[in-house]
């Protein structure tokens, strides 16, 4: 099911980004965490790129990792700061609010024995998509691992077709929502005028505009040449995959 | 010619976005020591820097601003300090030049501060002139700009154009209700309709009598409208029918002409974002004593609301002079490094509350 593109009609609002994230992925998304969590080494320096609401935070913490984490939403970083203060793990975790293009200037060579990036790739362009990866290579002790669990796009034509054809609809229904969204007027016959009115350029706009995200093509597409993929998970019918990329060991 | 008709097609539908690619653009021969601009990727906009700068060495970055032009994106928060950062690290400028410098648009002073780009990314920036055209005068002028360079200027070429561009937006929002009631004879009507008059209420705005947009608009109207029934009554008979139906079809277009109006101008904020979408009003002013007089509100204010004034102590302060020229871009309040720029309506919504509780 390619309902992921969903999850950005509700990141503009951190309270329900939880819930509608495990509506929209019927509850697969505590498994896909359970697996990161798992593919961790016990007590290890975690990076967590776009860390959301914080979810994964006290899984990780739990097992004894120390972990950075960033965002870029002001919103984002606010609501897992309030997750972590709740669950007593502020020792082992500090957040702040940076985009994935600024690791380069954050963090020095092999400081991390894990990067998790979590449904944060798709939403990158493919130049930011490679810079990134190769900041993680950088930043990655050597045979440290790099999480990455995302939309792909499937690799037979014809279920490529399907997932264009189901996601096509989520990913309108989608935009047009974060069109609106914004909208304060109360007066009801203000809003239906708005909707009829705007709904023309709207559309216009959706057809010429980027996608709100981008499914990735196969890992070996992208992977610089010190990572390699040590293992591959599917989720929800195989729209997500989950990607743990070994660093190799040269030194 | 591809060029020339994707102008045209983007005149008229300038109301949505127009995405090219960000990418890292050479012009002449650069050394290491070349200025570097930074541009949104509105395909527009890249083709007319281009234009500029052709006979220039510099490089230009295109920055991720989901295809809209600068001062919008800048305002609605499109073309941002990440844009930037974005373009910087994946075009591998750092690695093509030695300085750590940009030149930004003017118009992104509502967001983009050269104090927030050197902490986040070392780059310092600085604002360049408002219009393309400016530019090869600016880079020859040492990278300084002039008086007239950091102000809008309203030609009647940029009236034209504005023009088109809100009739596009225009027909394309209201042409279904002309087409529901008339079917596509009205929509041929209302859609010239509203082109002539929007087009008159940009170039003659000033001259033609009314105390507002509206009534302007309304004023001009007859003049189409009698050639409308002329050719009418010419090709299909005299008929009181045809005669309501075009006074309907132009009072219409001329009400929503008239009305958006102000909003297609560089003078004042679209009404769309105030309606629908809550912006805040801004109302400016600087607090005397925290003003050290370092010129950035006069440089980035793109309509000419400051002045100098000397106080006695042989200080020079900037105050508010122009008020009603205001547009509420809100560059002032992002610029001034002592926070002296302070939004006036923010304070007395406060201290109304203050009172109530």
């Amino acid at each position: 099911m390619s309902t992921i593109v969903l999850m950005k009609a509700f990141e503009s609002v951190p309270g329900r980004y939880d819930l509608g994230m495990r509506l929209i992925t019927f509850g697969e998304i505590a498994e896909l965490r359970r697996e990161i969590t798992e593919a961790i080494p016990l007590n290890s320096k975690v990076l967590d790129i776009g860390c959301g609401t914080g979810e994964l935070l006290p899984l990780l913490a739990r097992r004894g990792a120390r972990i950075t984490a960033i965002d870029k939403s002001p919103d984002m970083v606010k609501t897992a700061r309030e997750r972590a203060a709740g669950e007593n793990i502020l020792d082992s975790v500090s957040i702040n609010q940076n985009t994935a293009m600024e690791v380069d200037r954050l963090f020095k060579d092999a400081e991390f024995d894990a990067v998790v990036l979590s449904l944060v790739m798709s939403e990158l362009t493919q130049e930011e998509r490679s810079w990134v990866l190769s900041q993680c290579a950088r930043i990655l002790k050597p045979s440290g691992v790099l999480l990455v669990a995302d939309e792909f796009w499937p690799g037979s034509f014809l279920k490529r077709a399907v997932f264009s054809l189901v996601r096509f609809p989520l990913h309108l229904i989608t935009y047009l929502y974060t069109q609106i969204k914004g909208l304060v007027t109360t007066n009801i016959w203000w809003k239906i005028y708005y909707v009829i009115v705007e709904l023309p350029l709207m559309l216009l706009s959706f057809f010429v505009s980027e996608p709100l995200t981008n499914p990735l093509e196969s890992p070996e597409t992208f992977l610089p040449e010190k990572l390699t993929v040590a293992h591959a998970s599917e989720f929800w019918g195989g729209a997500v995959r989950l990607l743990k990329i070994q660093k190799a060991d040269l030194g | 010619m591809k060029n020339f008709l994707l102008d045209v097609l983007q005149l008229f539908f300038r109301m949505i976005p127009h995405p090219t690619k960000p990418r890292l653009i050479t012009f002449g021969k650069p050394t290491r020591n070349s200025p570097t601009l930074v541009t949104v990727n509105s395909s527009l906009t890249v083709r007319r820097l281009s234009k500029a700068l052709k006979d220039e060495n510099c490089y230009l970055l295109v920055a991720p601003a989901g295809g809209i032009n600068v001062w919008c994106g800048s305002v609605g928060g499109h073309f941002t300090i990440e844009s930037i950062i974005s373009i910087i690290k994946t075009s591998g400028i750092e690695q093509l030049v030695d300085h750590r410098r940009i030149i930004l648009p003017q118009l992104s002073a509502p967001t983009i501060t050269s104090k927030e780009l050197n902490a986040r990314a070392g780059w310092s920036a600085q604002f360049g002139p408002i219009r393309a055209i400016d530019i090869p005068e600016y880079l020859r002028n040492g990278k300084r700009v002039t008086t007239a360079m950091t102000e809008i200027r309203y030609s009647p070429k940029d009236r034209l154009e504005m023009a088109v561009a809100m009739s596009g937006s225009i027909i394309v929002r209201y042409s279904l209700f002309p087409l529901m009631i008339f079917g596509l004879w009205g929509v041929s009507r209302f859609a010239t309709n509203v082109l002539f008059t929007s087009a008159m209420l940009h170039l003659f705005n000033e001259k033609l009598p009314g105390s507002n947009n509206n009534r302007k608009a309304i004023s001009i109207s007859p003049l189409f409208f009698s050639l409308l029934l002329a050719f009418s009554w010419a090709s299909g008979g005299t008929s009181i029918w045809l005669f309501l139906f075009l006074t309907m079809i132009s009072l219409g277009a001329a009400v929503l002409v008239g009305s958006a109006y102000s909003g297609y101008t560089p003078f004042k904020q679209c009404s769309y974002s105030r309606q629908f979408y809550g912006y805040p009003p801004l109302e400016i002013d600087i607090v005397a004593e925290d003003c050290t007089g370092c010129t950035l509100c006069d440089w980035v204010c793109p309509v000419d609301c400051f002045a100098p004034v000397r106080q006695n102590t042989n200080r020079t302060i900037f105050v508010m002079a122009n008020p009603a020229n205001c547009v509420e871009c809100g560059a002032c309040l992002v610029q001034c490094p002592t926070s002296a720029v302070v939004n006036l309506f923010e304070v007395s919504k406060e201290q109304s509350h203050l009172r109530c509780a």
